[in-house]
């Protein structure tokens, strides 16, 4: 598991995901409504609540379950080539997905087996995807008496015993303490330098996604409602209007200066302000106006969106856009995680 | 079939039992072929001692198919229902395995755990058969019993995974798949048995069991005689019939699950 895979250049590579109108529906029950877009990256976060199709945008990507419209990962269609696509991805499913009376060594190795392997290298394989899970010294025992933590490590391991060229997690930190969640999100960070492998990792927990991924996906009611990376999600693209202000003394002068200048400040202590810059400002006008009235300035800090704020604003904005089409009011806000 | 196997393997009843009952049965009945063969010399006619001992293989045979009904229900009749239940399907399919390869696996996982009861043992006597046949007789007609046992095995192990396995694909519920393989081979069985008996003899080919025996006394050259004397030409269709529908329905269910969504998405 040492031996990295050497990338392909990045103008030969086709991206890692694109959908086009793709549906998936249950019956009269519509799970995903014509998702659309292309996605590429190391670390990508697939964040939406529960019930927003994450899960079923995967399975369709992996080919597991038919669809309408067009998905491709790594440039192969989900549709027609799903058998080749997942010898090409590793998928961690949220459900169990043991097979009872087989230790870890066992399992790891039969899953590297159905993937492809010759028995030896796989027998290799899991060992090593065992010890990079961090199971090694039980990988003897019967994964029934595992802990969740294990089971979730033996499922992340199984994933990545055939040397997949994308992970596909799916909620791999849920029902883990802790002490679990940190050792799987410090597992996850390194995936991509050490195995040389793209993760798209759905999650409805933001703090994970802040943490780890560097793109991220959003999906709400069966819709990507946006695709990009982590900076663009929370606003951080020169156009920022929330500032923090630290200043030697004074902040009281300063917001009222700026409030003259239609700039909105508090005040939190003698030394610091936050301040929302009126449109088409930038941090300069914080400077100048310092400048006239004599504060001096110590640091201006972009107040940068949280994940939390970051996505509620493309929900909100998602839904104003389909209330606008409808001609309806929206009476129900986003539902926070 | 790896996963088949290590699952049986756990604890005693699930298939040790069977193993273990088998190699009872084989015990016994080599113990009653070599009395009859050669300890009852002087107590009937030779021919007719020579006649008993033929006849243990087929009763014996009888007598392991109740141990492979055992194993059915241990066994294989949940194979597929549990695999649901466990995660193990979801362990399947998102990997590259086929719906198809899954249930030739799990067939195969079945049929290699059903051998050693329905074959083996059987086999066994048979060797022992043809090692105490006396010196005065054709060995030559006497190596007939092999393939006659093969035959009989293979069907055998056929009617105790195959079909059960396609039980096992009908239901998510561990409970119903053991129930409906229950009531196919016990009520309509005896239902079967008895149109065999009082309307038509092949009918009696719908019972497993009766199918199974029939076959197993035919091959063996022994008359059992009156109304209840199922035709090979009923009983051999009357396994290979239903063992093929249980595969290709298990086939469809698995196919049909595994499209529409692989751990409950559905």
């Amino acid at each position: 598991m040492t031996d990295a895979r050497e990338a392909p250049p990045i103008a030969a590579r086709p991206p890692l995901i694109a959908v086009d109108k793709l549906v998936k529906r249950y019956g009269n029950v519509f799970a995903l409504r014509g998702v659309e877009g292309v996605v590429d990256g190391k670390i990508i976060g697939l964040l939406g609540p529960n019930g927003s199709g994450k899960s079923t945008l995967l399975k369709c990507l992996l080919g597991i379950i038919p669809f309408e419209g067009s998905a491709r990962v790594l440039g192969l269609s989900s549709a027609t080539e799903g058998v080749t696509i997942r010898d090409r991805v590793g998928y961690m499913p949220e459900q169990e997905a043991y097979l009872s009376g087989l230790n870890a060594v066992e399992q790891c190795t039969y899953a590297a087996e159905l993937s492809g392997l010759p028995r030896t290298e796989a027998i290799q394989r899991a060992h090593a995807a065992l010890y990079y899970a961090g199971i090694e010294d039980k990988r003897y025992q019967p994964i029934d008496g595992y802990s969740t933590g294990m089971k979730q490590a033996v499922k992340l391991a199984q994933a990545l015993v055939h040397d997949p060229e994308i992970l596909f997690l799916d909620e791999p930190t849920n029902g883990l303490d802790p002490r679990a969640r940190e050792a799987m999100l410090k597992l996850i960070m390194e995936l991509p330098e050490r195995r040389n492998c793209a993760i798209v990792l759905s999650t409805h927990l933001l703090a994970d996604v802040e943490r780890v991924c560097d793109h991220a996906m959003i999906m709400h009611q069966g819709v990507l409602r946006f695709v990009g990376t982590i900076d663009e999600l929370r606003g951080v693209r020169g156009e920022d209007t929330d500032v923090i202000v630290e200043v030697k003394i004074d902040a009281q002068k300063l917001a009222d200066a700026l409030s003259a200048q239609a700039a909105a400040s508090v005040v939190f202590s003698p030394v610091a302000l936050s301040v929302s810059l009126p449109l088409g400002e930038t941090s300069a006008l914080v400077f100048r106006v310092a400048k006239a009235v004599g504060v001096q300035v110590r640091g201006v800090t972009i107040k940068r969106m949280t994940m939390e704020d970051a996505f509620l604003k493309v929900i909100a904005a998602a839904n104003a856009a389909a209330a606008a089409a409808s001609g309806i009011t929206p009476s129900e806000g986003p539902r926070a995680f | 079939m790896r996963h088949q196997m290590a699952q049986a393997w756990r604890g005693f009843w699930r298939y040790k039992l069977g193993l273990a009952l088998t190699l009872v049965i084989t015990v016994v009945s080599a113990i009653v072929m070599y009395v009859y063969q050669d300890k009852t010399v002087g107590l009937m006619s030779a021919e007719a001692s020579q006649r008993l001992a033929d006849a243990v293989v087929p009763f014996a045979t009888v007598t392991y198919c109740k141990v492979a009904l055992i194993v059915s229900f241990t066994v294989s009749a949940s194979a597929i229902s549990d695999d649901v239940a466990s995660g193990a399907f979801t362990f399947y399919f998102v990997r590259s395995t086929r719906p198809f390869d899954y249930v030739l696996g799990k067939l195969a996982g079945l049929y290699v755990l059903v051998l050693p009861i329905m074959l083996v043992g059987p086999l066994l006597l048979a060797g022992l058969q043809l090692a105490l046949t006396p010196a005065d007789r054709n060995v030559l007609d006497q190596l007939g019993v092999i393939p006659r046992t093969i035959l009989i095995g293979m069907l055998g192990t056929l009617v105790y995974s195959a079909i059960p396995l396609g039980f096992s694909a009908m239901s998510r519920s561990r409970m119903l798949a053991l129930g409906s393989w229950a009531v196919y081979y016990f009520a309509i069985g005896m239902v079967a048995g008895m149109l065999g008996v009082f309307v038509w003899a092949p009918l009696g080919a719908l019972d497993l069991s009766t199918a199974l025996s029939q076959t197993s006394i035919h091959a063996a050259g022994l008359q059992m005689g009156g109304p209840f004397s199922v035709p090979m030409w009923a009983s051999i269709p009357g396994i290979l019939v239903p063992a093929a529908a249980s595969v290709a329905l298990a086939a469809y269910r698995v196919k049909r699950a595994a499209d529409t969504g692989v751990g409950g998405v559905a």
